[in-house]
Formats: C-alpha cells, structure tokens, sequence
C-alpha cells in the first residue's frame, strides 16, 4: 500500500520527521519497501501561460510559443503538441530540469530556431497518461508558481507491505493509528457525517449469512461526466491508483482513507430491490474489467430483478457500471465475510482493491460512516443529493470488542523479555482496553482488530510495541545430535570421479519424458504448469541432464561430465511416489587434444569407470548386465547395473532419437541409478597390507566374441581358487593374427597365499585350473 | 738398463697414459686406458719387468720410483673416471630434460554444487546446536502444506503461496514451504510419548508458481523449529544468531521485526547487520544497513494442537530459511537462475 505522508499528517497532528515514521513503521511489524518523491524531478517545472502560438519557420508540426512564467521576459519555446493555443496554461520544464523519466531539458536549437524549455505531457511528468499533446492546466493554475507545488504533491510517499493479518492497516486511517499509538500523539476525529433523515425507502435484503450488514444510498442529479478535482486525482495518483470517474475517485478516495471499499451503480441500470445472495447454477457476471466469469453455486452476489450485478466485496458488472451518461448512481457500503469474498476472488483469480480489504476484514464502526462521507463528498465535490436509502442486516454483533483473557507470565515466556509499562498505554490509544489482575489479564479488543483472537496474538501486540529489538539473546541447550554418519554420503564419492554436480528444476514435458520413460500413465501432470514445457515432474533425470549436458556443448564445453541426485516423481495406485536418484552423463570428448595425445571422444568405459569407482568407494559389488532393451538407450551399448541380485541403475550410450530430440552435437553416455535401491554401503574395515609376495601370471587366450569378458574373468577366477587374489582383463585384440569370430584376452591373475609364500608349482597348477574353466567356456590358450 | 733409463721409461710412459686418460670421453675409454697402463699386462708391469735386470742395489730405489708412478697413474684413472661420469650424468640430464613449464595431465576436476554442499553445511551447523535432521515429502497433502499449518483455504495468505496443484491428484500440492516437515515430525514426536525437547532440521526444495528474475519456481528452504517446556523469542534470537555467525563466518548484528507468518505467532522477520557495509548503507541493503535472511517465530498454539501436543504445556519456535538468499549473499551470485541452469562454465553451480 501506498501512503503519501501529508494523508497521514490530516489524521495526525504533528507527524514526526520521515525516518522516525519509518522507523516507527518498521518496528511496528509493517516493512517499508521504499520512500518515493513524487517531487522529484518536478524541481524546475512551473505553471505557464502561453501567450503567443506561432508557426515555426522551418517545420509544418511544430509551433513556436512566447510563454508566461512570471514576471520577466516570455520564454520562446518549440513545440510539437497539437493541442497548443493562446492562453492555455501549461506545465513549463525550464532549462536545467530533469524530468522523473530521465530526461533533461536544456536550452536547444529545433530545426534552427533556439527553445528555452519545453511544455510537457502528464506522462512526461510521470503523473499520469498522455492523452494526445502536453497538458492543459485548469485556467485557475497561478503562473509561476512550481507545480509541485500548485498540485500539493507530497514529499514523500510510504510504500508499505501490510501483512495479510492486518486488514485494519489498509488504509491511511489505519496506518495513523498505529502512528499516533505510538509515538503519543492523538489521532484527530472523524469528521461528522450524517445521512439525511427524510430520506426515501430504498429496497434492499440480505438472503445469505455471508452478508452481515447492506446498506444502499441512491444520489441524483449527479453531473453526467463527472470528473474528479485535481488535488483528488493527485492523491490517488500517488497512493498509486487511476483517477476514472468522479464518483469512482471518491469512493476510491474513502476507501483509501477509512479501509471501506464502496461500489456504485448506475441507477438507471437497476431494477431494485437490491438482493444479497448466493449465486445461482449456471449464473455468470460480465465484469467491468471487460471479463466473464462463471459463478459457482454459493459465491456471495449483489444482484437485482435482473441478475448478478456484483461478485460481492470484489467486482461490480459492467452493465450497471457508473458511466459518463450517469446521473444517478446507487452507493453501497457493506460488510462481506471475508472467507466468502477470499474463496471467490482466489477461485475467480480477481485482483480488486475492495477484494483484498473485504478478505483482511473491513472495520465494522466504518461502514455507515463512509457511506455518510461519500454522499457529502459526492455532494460537495461533483454535485447531486441524496434521495433514497435502505439498510439490511445489522453490525451490532460485530462492533463488539472481543474479550481476550491471558496469563502474563506466558506472555512474557514467549517473548522472552519484560515489556514496560508503559505498552499498556499504547495498546489502549490502538483501540485496546487493557485490565490486570495480579497475572491475570483482561483485554477488550476492538472490533477492527479480527487477528487478535487468542492470548498468543496479545504477546505479539505487546511484543512488536515494547519492541523486538530488546529481545535479548538466550541460549538454547539440546542434548548434542550425534555426528553424522560417515555412511551415505553419494555426491562426493561421484563427484570425485570428476563430475560436476548440477541441480535442475524437478519439471519436464511429457514428450521429453517419453524419451526414457515408457507411456504407462502415470506422469503426475501439474494442474497449473508455468508452461507447456515444465508441464509434469520428472520421471528420469535423464532428459533433463541430458539436455544441460547438450546446452553445455552448445556452450561451447568439449567435454561434459554432470552428475545430479534429486527425486523423481509418478503416480502409483492413486498415490504420489518420489524416488530418490542419481543421474550421470558424460558427453563430447573424453578428453581434449593434449600435447601428449591426441583428443578422444567419450565411450562406454569411461562413463562405467567413473560408476565403478563410485560403487567402490561406497563397498557396493555392481555388474554391469547387457541389455538392448533400455528406453533411451543404444542398443548393443548399454547395460543394467545389478548388484545384490536387483537391477540398481542402468547405463548407455545416449541413443539416436533422444540425442536428436535433445539436440546433441557430440556422444553421450548416461547413467540413472535408484538411490533407494542401492544396498546398504558396507562400514569401513581395516584390512592389513598382505604379509607374503604375490606371483602374477598372465593368460592370453583366444575366446568365442560372444563370450563375455567378465565371464572368461570369473571362470578364471574361480579355476585359479582361493589364492587368486585379483583377476583382470589386461588386453583385448581382434583383427589380423585372430580367427574370425574370436577376440584374443589378456587376463592377468594375480596369486597370493595369505599364510605363506606360494611355490611356483602352486602358481602352475592354478593357473592351469584357470585355463581348465576356461576352455569349458570354449577358450583356448593363444600360443605364438 | 739402469736406474736412470728405468726412470725415464717410467716417466715417459706415465706422461703418456696421463695425457691419455685426460683427453678420455666416456667410462670405457678410462677403463681400457686403465688396463693398458695398470693391468697384469699393462705397461706398467712390462716396465716393472726390467727392474730384476738392475744392480740389486738399485732396486729399492727402482721400486720406489714404480710405486710413485704407479699411485699417480691410479690417481689419474680415478680423476678421469669421476671427471668422465659427471659429463655422462650431464649429458643424461641434458637428453632427458623436460619443460616443466608445459601443462601437466590433470585429472578432471568435478566438484559439488553451490546449493547442495550449502545444504549440507547449514544442517551440519545445526546439527553441532542439538537439531536433528529430518525429511519430508515434496508431494504434499494440502493439510500438511496449509491447513495444519493454521492456513485455512480462504486465508489470504493461502493465496500468496502460488501453489502448484497436481492434475490427477486432488488434495496434493507441491510443497510450497518446509514447514509441512514440522507436523510431521511433531506427530512423530507426540507418538513417542513427547520426551522433550523436539528439535529438527529440515531441509529441501520447495515449489511456487511464480518465475522472474528474484523468483524460481523450484528452490530450497530449512526449516528449523524447537519445542519445549519453555522455548522464547530469546532462545530463536540465539539460535538463529550463532547460526548466522557460523554460515557466514563473522559476527554481525541480528534484529527482530515483528511481522506475520501464520503458523507463527508472534512472527518475526530476521534481519542481519549488512555484510557489505557493516551497516553503513548500500546498494546490496538498499540504504538501510540491514539484510533480510529469514522468517521466524513463535509456533502459533493452534499448530502445536494440530499435531497434538498441549499448547499450555509446551511452546516452541520455528523458523525457515531461504538457501538461495543465504548462499547468494555469502558467495557473491548476483542471480538466482544461475543455480538452476547446470552451465559447468560458472563457477560452483
């Protein structure tokens, strides 16, 4: 909410300087974000005269003006505006100006002929929108003087953010309230405003509970076109609203000043009685923003014979709309349960002054009173009289103060400190009546103030009044956490392997998904996504990284390492299931071009290097099954990871259809590994360097291609038995030298005895075992 | 032959091998130099050999002669095969001589991201205080999200959530906040019997629909909250203040300002003591010398009574704190959307 100081200064006498009020302001629990001047920029434009409109030699559009500025010489101006004439007054920019928008007004030279200033347009004054050429001030405007000035612009405007407990703050009288609480200063009375009393009936009832109180005020005789005055307009500029119609800009005018929204209609567009009640089936409200919404059964309504005139407390209809032809308006002032307007309005997804302040609770004692005020203003500023009235319902129930009882000593328990004495005083100028006994205390609170409803909400008026600065530091002591385990921890493990961690947005589109993910129904599709494109949760994280591994490429990364833990997300049976993941993808180069080597794409193995020094460094045993089977994936390159016997991930190299639809420029292998599935990691345990030397035996046979490695590993594993300390593959060929269909296997056997030093005999005999399995597995030796 | 003419061969041919042996260039042109003058058939002896032909008299004197020659010329080997093995070992060096200056072989470097590791972080300091870490689901049940949480549907505030519903799944939400993770872990508690205290750390993402240059519709909070027999506005200020003053590694001043939260009551926004000024004012706290870091408070009675525990026997503070704020300010990055766009060429996002 806007507020402009000088409002706050016609409710309070003497306002202290700006920085106490914001200091003030902010203690009290309302944010400041930020302190405008409306003046600035306004320091060197006056109030002109123009005296004399004369073609300008040198261009058809422009006009050379003498302008009056006060005593002194006319000033010759150019100017483009067509709207210029002799006699006019205008708002003069004199040189040296720099205008809210930035720019600067100098003297200058136009088309040949010198300029000493310029007439501007409202919008180039930032107070308001062009309406086609400069502005015409009203002809009462006093040559000379600053414009500021002459408009009372203010000093200074507050921008406070209100949290949404205090409705009673919505308004300049309520935010000089809590000024005048507390800094001691007495708040100035409403004026005294009164209805007529020989008023005309006017029809109208309440038939829904959402309604506590409905109060309808026909005016006649209001100027058609009615147009609001200056100072009015300014002010609402300033509380950041548009000047629209002259009775609208009164309305709006009270309903910044006292918090009451009113509406008004056109009265020749009514067919009374007005009726409060719940919406019909099917009924619809065209709005005078220019919309049609669809009502629900039971949204709160104004409605007349004909239909919906109103979504009550938020939008009128635009049928019924005040218009430049009306001159007779029907003003209503009432209170609406907040819930009810807050349900319709966030359905409807309506942003209205009146919503927000309906919603926050409206100050019951201000309801007839600003009806009261807007007839006189209306009277008094635009012209028209009062000429019917009805009411409906009463707020008597509402206008009593609630009674709170509280126990001091847990009010002081939850703040933490004392507050002083004198808090009680500033609660009761905010409206409160405050009695003790002993510890206990009794508090009536005023019916403006609905957050206040428990003992608890009294420690936080205390609080915020006493000052939360004063809140000491008290230390908390808990039982120590143990330390975290040194189990768990998968990001460092993987980012070691030399992959940068990523974190991505937990969204993607179905047709991404469908790219690792089978259709099987059970995306969890966001109701309102922000776009097409982020329309579900994540059901991989493969496309996702994929695609920033890809952006990355583009980017112009030669070699792209990403790995990212994060959940993903389905529906299964009814029930949402996140699952905790680690997704991984290397692309591009493996490395780059080197003085030493040259670059080489990625593969398969570096990706599954990387994974398997991350099982190790976690104690999982994972083997990598093949499987041409895996969405996503390149058949013939890619495999299950199994450990346990249960599949716990899956790796491959990124497949043609993804890497086109993901715009990849270079190869990619991926990984996805279920978090939740992997066993639990084993605790460390020391183990002892061996004691006796190992002999090394290598084994080189040729092997059917379809035979796996790891499979020609363990049968020589298991051949060589319990002193075969390690088995791997050392070397692999095929090509010239090996018969087709075969590959030649290096397998390096390293053979240790625990308790002792191994005889070369014993080496023999297991290697022989060695090569026993593995011709069963149609493996022979390579001999020559 | 005499004594004389023994000598002068003597001389003559030490001179020889010594000039010889000077001019040698590698280990084994000192090696056969040696054998020709010093070995069983070197030069040497064949000299010696004509000492038998001397007077006996002359012979002492002839030997005497021998050995000085003879240690002179095995002074020289030694001289020539040190001065020789230091010009191979240089020229050895110079063969092998690298550039030390060419770029070595580095492992890829990888490395955590800002957020996660900050995570970790910001737990860990919580856990030293005595919280303990706890999880919630990201899919939540709008009376976790709100309604436990004293949100009611028509509350305004519910409004200003920007909650994202799910399609198929009437009733859920994406978790707008972490402080679902509070009833969660207080019904938890309540069902172990209450032993107080109950403090938890919670951290994760959370989701709004709302995305700008300041908003992301995913990003991360923790939560932190305390209950116990009698937990104040005193012991919150605390905590959070040796929370800060470790994150951000200095001291700072901390300030309360009431606000509204409404699952807090009262509610508290925190502030911390500019770390660009010292509080002077600048751009970064917009002239007022302060930083907003988070939003606290009492947890409202109403929220403790959802979970079932006694509100007039326990209280407790809550707080929950944004990881993009906090990270951004101890680090320097200007922009929220740098943590979530996985560009390897910044720096830790």
């Amino acid at each position: 909410m806007r507020v402009p100081l000088g409002w706050l200064g016609e409710h309070v006498k003497v306002l202290p300087e700006t920085q106490a009020v914001v200091a003030a302001l902010v203690r009290l629990g309302h944010e400041v974000e930020g302190v405008a001047n409306p003046r600035a920029g306004l320091e060197r434009v006056v109030v002109g005269q123009i005296l004399r409109v004369e073609p300008h030699p040198n261009a058809d559009r422009l006009h050379l003006l003498q302008v009056s500025t006060g005593p002194g010489e006319p000033l010759a101006i150019v100017c483009g505006a067509p709207n210029v004439r002799e006699g006019a007054k205008v708002a003069v920019a004199l040189p040296g100006a720099e205008l809210p928008g930035g720019l600067r007004i100098g003297k200058a030279r136009i088309r040949g002929v010198e300029s000493f200033g310029m007439c501007c347009s409202p919008a180039e004054l930032g107070i308001g929108e062009d309406t086609g050429g400069i502005w015409l001030l009203p002809d009462d405007a006093p040559v000379g003087e600053p414009l500021a000035d002459w408009l009372g612009l203010d000093e200074a405007v507050l921008e406070l953010s209100i949290t949404p407990n205090r409705g009673d703050c919505m308004s300049v009288r309520g935010i000089a309230r809590e000024l005048a609480a507390d800094f001691g200063l007495a708040l100035r009375p409403l004026p005294e405003a009164h209805l007529p009393s020989d008023l005309e009936p006017l029809p109208v009832q309440i038939a829904d509970e959402g309604c506590a109180f409905y109060a309808a005020l026909r005016m006649d005789g209001v100027p058609a076109g009615a147009r609001s005055p200056l100072w009015l307009q300014m002010r609402l500029r300033e509380a950041g609203m548009r000047p629209v119609h002259g009775v609208v800009d009164v309305l709006n005018y009270l309903m910044l000043d006292l918090g009451q929204p009113m509406h008004a209609f056109d009265a020749a567009r009514l067919a009374l009685p007005l009726s409060v009640r719940a919406a019909r089936e099917g009924e619809a409200l065209d709005g005078l923003d220019g919309r049609r919404y669809r009502l629900a059964a039971g949204d709160l309504v104004v409605a007349d014979e004909t239909g919906v005139q109103a979504l009550a407390g938020v939008l009128g209809a635009g049928a019924s709309a005040v218009g430049d032809a009306t001159t007779s308006i029907v003003i209503e002032s009432a209170w609406f349960a907040p819930e009810r307007v807050s349900l319709a309005r966030q359905r409807l997804g309506i942003v209205s002054e009146a919503g927000l302040r309906f919603e926050r609770g409206v100050d019951p004692l201000l309801v007839r009173h600003a009806l009261a005020r807007a007839a006189q203003a209306i009277a008094d500023i635009l012209g028209g009289r009062p000429v019917a009235y009805g009411e409906a319902g009463d707020l008597v129930r509402l206008e009593q103060p609630r009674t709170v009882h509280a126990l001091w000593h847990r009010i002081t328990d939850r703040l933490g400190f004392v507050p002083p004495e004198r808090t009680d005083e500033t609660l009761e100028r905010m409206g409160f009546r405050v009695r003790r006994h002993g510890d206990a205390l009794t508090v009536d609170v005023p019916p403006f103030r609905r957050d206040v409803q428990g003992w608890w909400d009294l420690a936080e008026e205390y609080g915020r009044i006493a000052g939360l600065e004063d809140v000491p530091g008290e230390p908390l002591l808990l039982p120590p956490q143990p330390a975290a385990p040194d189990r768990g921890d998968v990001l460092g493990p993987a980012v070691e392997t030399g992959a940068r961690e990523v974190v991505l947005l937990a969204f993607s589109s179905p047709a991404r998904e469908r790219l690792f993910t089978r259709d099987d129904g059970r995306d969890l599709a966001l109701a309102n996504p922000l776009s097409e494109r982020a329309s579900i949760l994540r059901r991989s994280l493969l496309p996702q990284l994929v695609a920033a591994a890809a952006e990355n490429l583009r980017r112009g990364a030669r070699s792209v390492r990403l790995v990212e833990r994060a959940r993903v997300y389905r529906l299964e049976d009814g029930r949402a299931v996140e699952e905790p993941r680690l997704g991984w993808c290397h692309a591009g180069l493996a490395h780059d071009d080197e003085w030493f080597a040259k670059a080489r794409p990625v593969d398969f193995f570096d990706l599954k290097g990387a994974l398997e020094h991350f099982f190790a460094r976690l104690g999982v045993d994972a083997h990598f099954v093949p499987d041409d089977d895996i969405r996503g994936f390149e058949p013939g390159q890619s495999a299950r990871i199994v450990a346990d016997g249960r599949t716990i991930g899956a790796i491959g190299r990124v497949g043609g259809e993804a890497a086109q639809a993901l715009e990849l420029e270079a190869p990619a292998f991926a990984a996805e590994i279920l978090l939740d599935r992997l066993p639990e990691a084993r605790a460390f345990r020391f183990e002892p360097a061996p004691a006796h030397p190992a002999i090394v035996r290598d084994l080189v046979v040729l092997a059917p291609r379809e035979v796996q490695a790891a499979a020609l590993v363990e049968a020589a594993r298991r051949g060589a038995g319990g002193i075969c300390e390690s088995a791997r593959v050392f070397d692999r060929y095929a090509g010239e030298g090996v018969p087709e269909g075969q590959v030649s296997l290096g397998i390096r056997l390293v053979l240790r005895a625990p308790d002792r030093t191994l005889t070369q005999e014993e080496a023999d005999e297991a290697v022989a075992r060695a090569l026993a399995e593995l011709e069963e597995l149609g493996a022979r030796l390579r001999t020559g | 032959m005499d004594l004389k003419a023994l000598a002068e061969r003597l001389e003559a041919l030490a001179r020889e091998a010594m000039d010889a042996l000077a001019q040698a260039a590698s280990l084994r042109e000192v090696e056969e130099l040696r054998v020709r003058a010093l070995g069983r058939k070197g030069a040497l002896k064949q000299a010696l050999a004509a000492i038998g032909e001397l007077p006996p008299e002359a012979r002492k004197e002839a030997g005497r002669i021998a050995n000085a020659v003879k240690e002179r010329l095995v002074a020289a080997v030694e001289e020539a095969r040190a001065r020789v093995e230091a010009l191979e070992r240089r020229r050895r060096i110079e063969a092998e001589r690298i550039d030390p200056t060419l770029p070595g072989r580095r492992p890829p470097a990888g490395g955590r991201h800002l957020l996660s590791a900050s995570i970790e972080r910001m737990v860990a300091i919580f856990r030293t205080m005595g919280f303990a870490p706890e999880e919630g689901p990201e899919i939540e049940t709008e009376a976790h999200n709100f309604d436990d949480l004293n949100i009611p549907p028509e509350h305004p505030a519910r409004a200003m959530h920007d909650t994202f519903f799910l399609r198929d799944l009437p009733g859920f939400v994406l978790r707008t906040h972490t402080s679902p993770v509070q009833i969660r872990a207080m019904r938890a508690w309540v069902g172990r019997g209450m032993q107080p205290p109950l403090a938890v750390v919670a951290a994760g993402r959370v989701f709004r629909c709302d995305e700008d240059a300041t908003h992301s519709p995913m990003f991360h909070q923790i939560e932190g909250f305390a209950v116990d027999r009698r937990v104040s506005l005193a012991h919150l200020k605390w905590t959070l203040r040796r929370f800060l003053e470790a994150w951000f590694e200095r001291t700072a001043p901390l300030r309360l300002r009431p606000s509204y939260f409404p699952f807090t009551e009262p509610s508290v926004e925190v502030d911390i003591g500019c770390l660009f000024c010292e509080g002077r004012g600048c751009r970064v706290c917009k002239g007022t010398g302060w930083l907003e870091v988070l939003g606290a408070g009492m947890i409202h009675p109403r929220v403790l009574e959802n979970a079932g525990i006694p509100s007039e026997r326990f209280s407790g503070f809550a707080f929950g704190l944004g990881v993009e704020r906090l990270v951004m300010l101890k680090y320097g990055v200007p922009d929220l959307r740098w943590f979530f766009q996985g560009d390897v060429r910044a720096g830790g996002v």
